[in-house]
């Protein structure tokens, strides 16, 4: 049993969730510290399984009891029997395990009209988006049409400037909302659904509610970057941490460092430590920024650097290391950097970049240290574990793994 | 309909080969004379050397001590373009500082003295006279210099943007009639079995696969490094059209970064600069031979180190500063074996191929962005010659499209509702002919609209320039506009400029977001080369925003 033990999640992402999920519901005390969740929160609202095996139906996540609960814990993603199919911004039409619930899942239309609502914001262009949509293989196979209609969506000329997310918040006023269901009641006529921008919400379920109300589903297309998924994600892993009881430090982590059986995580500002019996790192890969592209050039004070060095490493000092292809990357063959043509993006759709494969040595969730000996007490998940795109399901269950192991470390 | 997909001619007085600025600039000179033109681009306008130099209009300081009249004709030139496209020209004043080592002061003499002679050109470009600065006036207007600065000498150049040049060159030549046609190949030049004399050339639409041919008495070869491959579709041994190509390439930072242009010596004693060009800072440039693929020319992260480390020898927060891209193009320098490449020469000559029994045919061989006004006139003086045209050269003071007047940035902001600084972008592309895009944007929905943010690109000009400049492909637009060659990479606008484009051109949305994909694609792998600790987060972001959309393992098939 885990009793007492206290385990420290770094990183508030898919993974750092699953993990301190996991790691409560194990028995022990979870700390998660965090300086604000990062790939996690660029998420378009799509939820992907794990790179290249989309088609593999055991990873569906309804078909993974534990990941369906964690899912229906978070309340923010939905996964129907079939893959959703949902459209994204850039005219496209993508299937997805699972996505946001606000996100229109065109999975079971057939013969369908789908209005698609004209609203003044720049890089929203109903027809354009609607052509394209409609273009798409998959939709013209299922029948499925787009077309645009006039409805007064934005309240204030001002709206037109706002970020998706902002213009999302507006929609949680619930008198807001019910203003746009009598719109839509009013002008919708005949359609079998409606397709808006990531505008739906960032704390409720107005989509739920819309259609609640119509009869008809109401939803989004996928979030551009940093914007609506990304901010519910934030909001709802917050909520679930304090209905956990999970205790949330809002800071950056400088260093883990072994101190007797235990482990002490040093962190900018308040509090400055923190003692741990187990640590999961959960913190992202190079695009979340747990791990660091650091050459030896960088700091470079003369003409060459003053030693050679591995070119990546975590964003925080760690007994664990970081290398690349599931191997400890060494110093380069030069005092003046890598070739880095090597960080090209991929050529053929189904490989991994060399940035995409840098990750922490480990296996499962156990990591390595410099000499190659599994580091008892250090625990890895999500992106940062993983030496190839990793995906929200995925990172979700190795997280899953690293807590409940992170856990059991006395027992 | 678009430019591009009017009817084509089947019979011209003169066929020119390459959209490069000389190409573009013959074409402009012989349709102004009356000559039927008909251009032809295996890639897009500027592919080459012209749109990717280090974007100046230089008044041949360097052939100063050696032959000043070529000096003397280079400010008149650069005059002579400046004249042409106000619009497209802006001052770009260089520091050249001096060290306290052994023999800088004797070196700063030197320079200073010939500044000093260069200066009296300097009134025939509208440049200001050079002046001498002591380190502590160095220091208080450019405080990113560092080291026992012994002074700095400054001298004044004009900054153009060479693919907007090649542009409007070709514009005016469409506008007296030239068909101009890009991502057409030449497949063979066509002779006349008993003659030998050049009787037309056969022609592949490399998008379409169509074919077919054009007939002319004169075709000129101003394809620039490529100049001994099209002189080898006549059946001519490609040595008559000899080359030495030089390869050259650009690092571009997100901003400005200096206040002046900076010039300094690279380690093998070659000029290497970093300016303040546009919204970036462009740090160039090497001088190599080049062996490669011409229509594939890249910069590699080996090139970029040695640009990087010559100049943070005099600015070192250089290596703090972020890389946004990489730019490489191959100049076409006359052949010489034997020569080191910085000492080749930028002279430029006309090979009349008569000479190898091809009459008719003729090579532009060598030149520079600089002089590819006077390098036209000569051509098209020669090209007038044989087919008997007697019209005489109007290229000295007939404008370029844009440039027949002035607009205020201010009152066209403030008449169009746009920031001032979109304005200002707007118009330094487009001259006077902003105003029509003006109009745009007044009736077109979402005209106003920001398709690019970094550049300032509103939709209203997107669908102008894919409408009047010959743009069939989403990388045309990026050459057009510096669309995606920003901070952001393209992220935020490249898809949409996919959609659009694919819009205008009667393409499938597909279609136009594979083109979208295929232009990302190749930015990113301009910006892998000089990839540093702030862009690889970028790039990895960007990659996983970019499956986030597609799908994991989806990312080649829109």
């Amino acid at each position: 049993m885990s009793d007492g033990t206290h385990v420290v999640v770094i990183g508030s992402g898919v993974a750092g969730v699953a993990a301190a999920f996991a790691a409560q519901a194990a028995g022990a005390r979870v700390t998660v510290v965090s300086d604000g969740s990062g790939a996690s929160r660029f998420m378009s609202g799509a939820v992907d399984a794990r790179a290249w095996e989309l088609d593999d139906p055991a990873l569906h996540p309804l078909r993974d009891a534990e990941v369906a609960q964690v899912l229906s814990e978070l309340g923010l993603w939905r996964a129907g029997d079939e893959r959703s199919r949902v459209a994204t911004p850039w005219g496209i039409v993508r299937s997805a395990y699972a996505c946001d619930r606000a996100v229109l899942n065109l999975a079971a239309m057939h013969d369908a009209r789908v209005a698609v609502l004209r609203v003044n914001r720049e890089g929203w262009d109903a027809e354009l988006l609607s052509n394209a949509w409609q273009h798409d293989p998959w939709c013209s196979s299922r029948r499925i049409g787009f077309h645009p209609i006039e409805v007064p969506f934005l309240e204030a000329p001002d709206e037109a400037f706002l970020s998706d997310a902002e213009l999302a918040a507006l929609l949680d006023d619930p008198a807001r909302l019910a203003r746009l269901a009598a719109v839509l009641r009013d002008r919708v006529v005949a359609f079998d659904a409606v397709l808006l921008g990531p505008w739906l919400g960032i704390d409720g379920d107005a989509a739920g509610l819309l259609r609640t109300e119509l009869g008809y589903p109401v939803g989004e297309t996928l979030s551009f970057l940093a914007s609506s998924a990304g901010a519910r994600f934030d909001r709802a892993a917050g909520c679930l941490f304090d209905r956990l009881g999970v205790v949330h430090v809002h800071a950056r982590v400088l260093e883990i460092a072994r101190r007797g059986e235990q482990f002490v995580v040093r962190c900018e500002g308040e509090p400055a430590e923190v003692l741990a019996d187990a640590v999961v790192l959960a913190c992202g890969g190079l695009a979340g920024g747990g791990v660091h592209f650091d050459p030896a050039d960088a700091d470079l004070a003369g003409e060459m650097p003053v030693a050679p060095r591995a070119p990546f490493r975590l964003s925080f000092a760690s007994p664990a290391i970081v290398g690349a292809n599931g191997h400890p990357s060494g110093f380069p063959g030069s005092m003046q950097g890598l070739n880095l043509e090597a960080f090209d993006w991929p050529a053929v759709a189904h490989q991994a970049s060399a940035l995409e494969r840098v990750s922490v040595l480990a296996s499962g969730p156990q990591c390595f240290d410099a000499k190659g000996l599994l580091l008892r007490g250090i625990f890895v998940a999500g992106e940062v574990a993983s030496n190839h795109p990793a995906g929200m399901l995925s990172s979700l269950r190795s997280g899953l793994a690293a807590g409940r192991a992170a856990a059991s470390i006395r027992g | 309909m678009p430019v591009s997909s009017s009817p084509h001619a089947s019979q011209v007085d003169v066929v020119v080969i390459g959209g490069g600025v000389n190409g573009s600039g013959v074409a402009r000179d012989c349709a102004l004379r009356g000559m039927s033109v008909c251009l032809l681009e295996r890639n897009d306008l500027g592919f080459g050397a012209s749109g990717n130099s280090s974007g100046m209009i230089h008044g041949g300081l360097r052939y100063l001590s050696s032959n000043p009249k070529v000096t003397r004709l280079s400010c008149l030139d650069s005059g002579f373009i400046q004249n042409a496209a106000p619009h497209l020209l802006f001052r770009i004043p260089f520091l050249m500082p001096f060290d306290q080592r052994a023999g800088s002061r004797v070196w700063m003499q030197l320079v200073d003295a010939a500044l000093g002679a260069y200066d009296r050109y300097q009134p025939l470009k509208r440049g200001k006279p050079h002046t001498r600065l002591s380190a502590d006036e160095v220091r208080s207007i450019e405080p990113g210099l560092t080291g026992d600065l012994l002074g700095a000498l400054t001298f004044d150049e004009w900054g153009i943007d060479g693919g907007r040049l090649c542009a409007a060159n070709a514009l005016d030549a469409h506008a007296h009639g030239a068909d101009v046609r890009v991502h057409v190949s030449a497949e063979a030049i066509l002779r006349d079995e008993s003659s030998g004399a050049v009787i037309g050339v056969a022609w592949r639409d490399l998008l379409d696969g169509s074919c077919g041919t054009v007939r002319a008495r004169v075709v000129v070869n101003a394809t620039g490094a490529w100049s001994p491959i099209t002189a080898s579709l006549a059946g001519l041994a490609p040595e008559s059209s000899r080359v030495r190509p030089g390869k050259g390439i650009h690092v571009v930072f997100d901003r400005r970064l200096s206040n002046y242009a900076i010039a300094t010596m690279s380690i093998d004693h070659r000029q290497v600069f970093l300016e303040p060009w546009e919204n970036v800072s462009v740090l160039g440039t090497t001088d190599t031979d080049y062996y490669g693929d011409l229509d594939d020319v890249q910069a590699t992260s080996d090139e970029v180190r040695s640009l990087i480390q010559a100049i943070a020898r005099v600015f070192p927060t250089i290596r703090e500063a972020r890389i946004i891209g990489t730019f490489a193009g191959v100049r076409p320098t006359l052949y010489e074996y034997g020569a080191i490449p910085d000492k080749l020469s930028r002279e430029h000559e006309i090979v009349d191929h008569a000479r190898h029994g091809a009459n008719g045919l003729f090579s532009m061989i060598g030149g520079k962005l600089a002089s590819y006004r006077i390098f036209a006139e000569e051509m098209s003086d020669i090209v007038a010659t044989k087919l008997g045209v007697s019209s005489a050269c109007a290229t000295r003071t007939s404008p370029l499209p844009g440039g027949d007047r002035t607009l205020d940035a201010k009152t066209f902001a403030a008449e169009h509702q746009l920031p001032h600084v979109a304005a200002r972008r707007l118009i330094y592309r487009h001259g006077s002919r902003a105003i029509e895009i003006g109009e745009m944007m007044r009736s077109t929905p979402h005209g106003r609209d920001f398709v690019c943010h970094c550049e300032a690109i509103t939709e209203a000009e997107l669908r102008f320039v894919v409408r009047n400049e010959f743009v069939r492909t989403v990388d045309d637009v990026v050459r057009r506009t510096r669309l995606a060659l920003g901070p952001c990479g393209g992220l935020r606008c490249v898809m949409h400029t996919g959609l659009l484009v694919a819009q205008e051109l009667e393409l499938s949305p597909r279609e136009g977001l594979a083109q979208a994909m295929a232009s990302a694609r190749r930015l990113a792998r301009n910006r892998t080369v000089g990839l540093g600790p702030a862009q690889a987060r970028q790039e990895a972001l960007t990659l996983a925003a970019w499956r986030s959309h597609f799908g994991l393992g989806t990312m080649d098939s829109p």
